[in-house]
């Protein structure tokens, strides 16, 4: 197991109204891991952030951050709050400013940061939520959603080493949802520690390598998330339903005899499971890929002819999306890409994803894994850009 | 209004505030240094404040009347932090939506934040000394700080406009015209109050530990009430006491004798509406009382519908064009697509002073008439030639209190000679005299073009950019975070009120008119305490991005240049030579 980054330990706080939010909570968060603090709504989600960054001082207990006990001096804080972004759960609590990149440039302009660097982050974290077209937008004329991206953007502009985000799925729509957890994976692979509190078990399940579950201000479990749902009782006790994905599992194990591992964490994996041998309905579609490197200025002239064999198109990652963006490529799957084409090359389909070349060990561990684990053989190719 | 005051009258009550503000400011940096929390406090009761007086009632007077909202930042904060927040809260009003005005900001800042709160301060600590309840002493504060500012304007005005050389008897003739609409808002401002404090004290003790006598029962609405009904009841009388011609016979000869020995003064008009016609007073509370609910609700309906408009706007997939979405956008929208935007902010003030200035100072109508027009090319250039909606509604609501003001004004002046017109309605004896008509025009167009002059400089500058031009100036730190704190939560509490509008009435919370009073109280109090929350909460936000005390500006304005300096240096010179060419040649002149 990697190091903590953020570790508590015996953590115990309570608000002015004498009501206990936390109450003994030791865990530890892995560097570089996505994960996910499970919990009913006033279980202590929000408060144990808090206490992340140093908003919160614990009644008794400690917080450490890379192996040190943090210090709640002001200097040693803004150097926490620098490597540590966190994204409140309502936008409205977060954006203060009039436009768009007033509030993204917030962060970065309290850290007394050279112009160039500002305009390069502000830049940057418009692009990777999407809103560069809006930077010049009033805030209050946005949307719920784009509030929220701008509220994300926000952080991103500090340029954490590890992210927090309170149910950031809470009120979004579906693609919204699908776009963001792709974000997630996307700063994920580039090395940022990211954690997501949610009470949605679903996305908990399939999203989060570990995850750690609240209770009325108690650690209710740590670990991998299906080792916390396959104890129903505890589950149940704690308020939540198992995921459906998960549960799908179960009754295949007993109505079925199928074995029990590997547990299916997406639809793709699950078909596999059920369907796998079945020749009527798992047909062999490919899958190709071309890497998108930011520095292309020039369709690949490749895409032509991958085109026109009328393969399905799809993008995965910020670059690729707006690289068929701004080329103007006819894209069939702007979001959850990866997910529709492998649903799709089983069943005999064709496809095409231009992919953002940083991300391309990301889309082969999740091949892997489908090969490795479901025995799911997908012809792919990359197709080389030069 | 701007333009209702002479210009040295102007200076005088600018001079007069400037201690208080002193004071007030020390303080507020002191609070800032020692205990940051209470900045929370501070900036929303600011922002009440913004929005208690926004809600104004047109009054005959020219001013026009409205609640204050200063006597729960003077329980909460004492008196002169409270002045420095009304003086904060009115250069708002006065640069966001041109109400108020910058000229007679001075006078505005003395009446409201300073004599107001300072009288209901004392009154306050008398009533904690003498053991009352909470309840008790909150109410009297917050129905004396906003009755007492009124009294305070009449005396203002009264100076300004004194009634044949007696500041007694116009002073009177002012405070009876306020007191109509001013006693059932002070009253409802009380009751606001105690209802609010009493949640405050049940939910957030914290905040009022060490201000307040808290009593552990529920507040005694029944001596809420009888004392409000015995404030009405004393007012009253010491109207009719007050009243110079009370205890005659024949009061109308005899205050119109009086008066046809002076001229340019006022007519006892309202003495004669006073004494002979009971039915007419109750005739004219009866006009303001349903003018000033039915303005209430005009006002939420207004804000409403602007949510509606914003929202068809936010939710377009694609950015709208933004001269089009200009049509039906908020005023602070507007400022952000405006082509003056980047013109340096001080600059802009300079010039618009200097215009305001030009037109308070001349004495031919046609200085004040030249700065009409320039304040519509402003205007319209700001607004690229299409004036949004809102502002036509702002314009045409100010336009109707000031020629409802000036008619009053141009009847009430007296002069030789043959009156121009002569009416006699019902006791009431209306006389228009050349030089009741010079004047009235004059105000007419000094306010008209202040009105313009100011909507041009709130359509062109949003609020964080004159935070930043204040930031150049070496303002105060402390004073420029609280500028930007009141003008967040000022939107903050707005929002509040819009969602809770619409959740009364998706609750049918505004049907008939006990509902609709009702639900109007419970909003006004749910929107500060539900704010109190957001407020916090926005703050954690604030310290988690490493919030230090400032508010940095990306996108900075343009700063101050030597022709920016020259310019509005150069307009008021220009027009106040045209001013002089015209008085020395009085024939041209009106």
């Amino acid at each position: 197991m990697t190091n903590p980054i953020i570790e508590t330990r015996n953590l115990t706080f309570e608000y002015s109204n004498r009501c206990v939010a936390l109450d003994d909570v030791s865990l530890t968060i892995p560097m570089g891991k996505k994960t996910v603090i499970l919990g009913s709504n006033g279980s202590g989600k929000s408060t144990l952030f808090l206490h992340f960054n140093g908003i919160l001082r614990p009644r008794s207990g400690e917080v450490h951050f890379d192996g040190k006990a943090i210090s709640y001096a002001s200097k040693a804080l803004t150097e926490l709050r620098k490597k540590i972004a966190l994204v409140l759960q309502n936008p409205d609590d977060q954006i203060f400013s009039t436009t768009v990149e007033e509030d993204v440039a917030f962060g970065p302009m309290n850290l007394s940061l050279p112009r160039g660097e500002v305009e390069r982050r502000v830049e940057d974290a418009l692009r990777l939520v999407g809103l560069e077209e809006m930077r010049e937008r009033p805030t209050q004329q946005l949307s719920f959603g784009e509030r929220k991206r701008v509220a994300l953007a926000g952080a991103l502009s500090m340029d954490p080493k590890v992210l927090i985000m309170d149910e950031p799925t809470a009120g979004l729509d579906s693609r919204m949802v699908r776009e963001l957890m792709e974000l997630a994976d996307e700063l994920n692979q580039k090395g940022m520690t990211v954690i997501m509190s949610t009470h949605d078990v679903e996305t908990a399940y399939s999203w989060g390598d570990e995850i750690r579950v609240l209770h009325q201000g108690r650690l209710a479990f740590s670990g991998a998330p299906e080792d916390f749902f396959e104890d129903g009782v505890k589950v149940h006790d704690i308020g939540l339903v198992p995921p459906m994905l998960f549960e799908m599992n179960q009754y295949l194990v007993r109505m079925k005899g199928k074995e029990e591992k590997p547990f299916p964490r997406t639809t793709a994996e699950l078909v596999q499971k059920v369907f796998r041998g079945d020749t009527r309905t798992i047909g062999s579609g490919t899958i190709a890929t071309i890497g998108i490197d930011p520095d292309h200025k020039e369709v690949p002239m490749v895409t032509q002819g991958y085109e026109d064999e009328g393969r399905t198109v799809g993008a995965c990652g910020t670059k690729a999306k707006r690289f068929v963006e701004e080329k103007g490529i006819r894209t069939d799957y702007r979001f959850n890409a990866f997910e529709n084409s492998v649903l799709g090359a089983s069943e005999g389909r064709d496809f095409l994803l231009y992919i953002d070349l940083q991300l391309v060990p990301l889309l082969e561990a999740k091949f892997e894994r489908l090969e490795r684990d479901f025995g799911l053989k997908i012809p792919r190719r990359y197709v080389e850009v030069k | 209004m701007e333009g209702f005051l002479p210009w040295y009258w102007c200076l005088f009550w600018f001079l007069v505030s400037l201690p208080f503000l002193a004071l007030g400011a020390m303080k507020i940096k002191r609070i800032f240094a020692e205990n940051p929390i209470q900045k929370l406090t501070i900036a929303l009761s600011g922002a009440f404040i913004f929005i208690f007086s926004a809600l104004k009632i047109p009054s005959v007077t020219g001013s026009s009347s409205h609640p204050t909202g200063t006597g729960l930042s003077t329980v909460l904060n004492g008196p002169f932090v409270t002045s420095v927040l009304s003086f904060i809260v009115l250069t708002f009003q006065a640069l966001l939506i041109a109400h108020g005005g910058l000229t007679t900001l001075g006078a505005n800042v003395f009446s409201m934040g300073i004599a107001g709160p300072l009288m209901a301060y004392a009154i306050y600590k008398v009533m904690q000394k003498a053991n009352q309840s909470m309840a008790v002493s909150v109410f009297t504060a917050a129905v004396v700080a906003d009755f007492f500012t009124y009294v305070v304007t009449s005396f203002q005005l009264a100076l300004a406009y004194p009634s044949d050389g007696s500041v007694f008897v116009s002073f009177h003739t002012f405070f009876v015209v306020f007191a109509v609409t001013q006693i059932p808002l002070a009253i409802a401002e009380g009751i606001l109050i105690v209802i609010f404090f009493d949640f405050l004290a049940r939910t957030r003790p914290e905040t009022i530990n060490g201000k307040v006598r808290r009593i552990e029962k529920t507040p005694n609405y029944r001596a809420v009430y009888a004392l409000g009904i015995g404030f009405i009841i004393s007012m009253i009388g010491i109207a009719v006491i007050l009243n110079p011609s009370s205890g005659f016979t024949g009061t109308d000869d005899l205050g119109g004798e009086t008066i046809s020995q002076i001229t340019g003064g006022f007519t006892p008009w309202m003495d004669s509406l006073w004494s002979p016609s009971q039915v007419q007073v109750y005739f004219l509370l009866f006009v303001q009382a349903a003018l000033g609910i039915g303005l209430l609700l005009l006002f939420l309906r207004k804000t409403r519908r602007s949510k509606e408009n914003r929202n068809e706007g936010g939710r377009d997939v694609v950015p709208p064009n933004r001269t089009e979405g200009t049509g039906n956008a908020h005023i602070a929208d507007i400022t952000f697509s405006s082509p003056a935007r980047n013109w340096p902010p001080l600059g802009k003030l300079a010039l618009v002073l200097a215009l305001l200035l030009a037109s308070l100072v001349a004495s031919s109508v046609y200085v004040p008439a030249l700065v009409l027009l320039i304040g519509f090319a402003l205007l319209f250039y700001s607004t690229r030639f299409h004036l949004p909606r809102v502002l036509v509604l702002v314009i045409v609501d100010a336009m109707i209190v000031f020629a409802v003001s000036t008619v009053v004004i141009a009847f009430v002046v007296q002069g030789s000679g043959a009156p121009l017109i002569h009416i006699e309605v019902g006791g009431l004896i209306l006389n228009l005299y050349p030089q009741g008509a010079e004047i009235a025009l004059m105000v007419l167009l000094r306010a008209a073009a202040g009105l313009l002059v100011m909507l041009f400089f709130a359509t062109s500058t949003p609020i964080p950019h004159l935070a930043q031009a204040l930031r150049q100036l070496h303002f105060p730190r402390y004073l420029t975070e609280l500028v930007v704190l009141v003008y967040r939560y000022a939107f903050l509490l707005l929002e509040q009120l819009e969602t809770m509008y619409t959740a009364a009435q998706c609750r049918v919370g505004f049907r008939g008119t006990r509902n609709k009073l009702r639900t109007t109280g419970k909003l006004a109090v749910g929107m500060f305490i539900r704010s109190m929350d957001v407020a916090d909460r926005s703050q954690t936000a604030l310290y988690c991005r490493n919030f230090n005390g400032e508010f940095p500006v990306f996108r900075q304005p343009a700063k101050l240049n030597a022709a920016w300096v020259a310019l509005p240096l150069f307009v008021f010179s220009s027009l106040y030579a045209l001013n002089y060419l015209i008085a020395n040649h009085a024939t041209i002149g009106l």
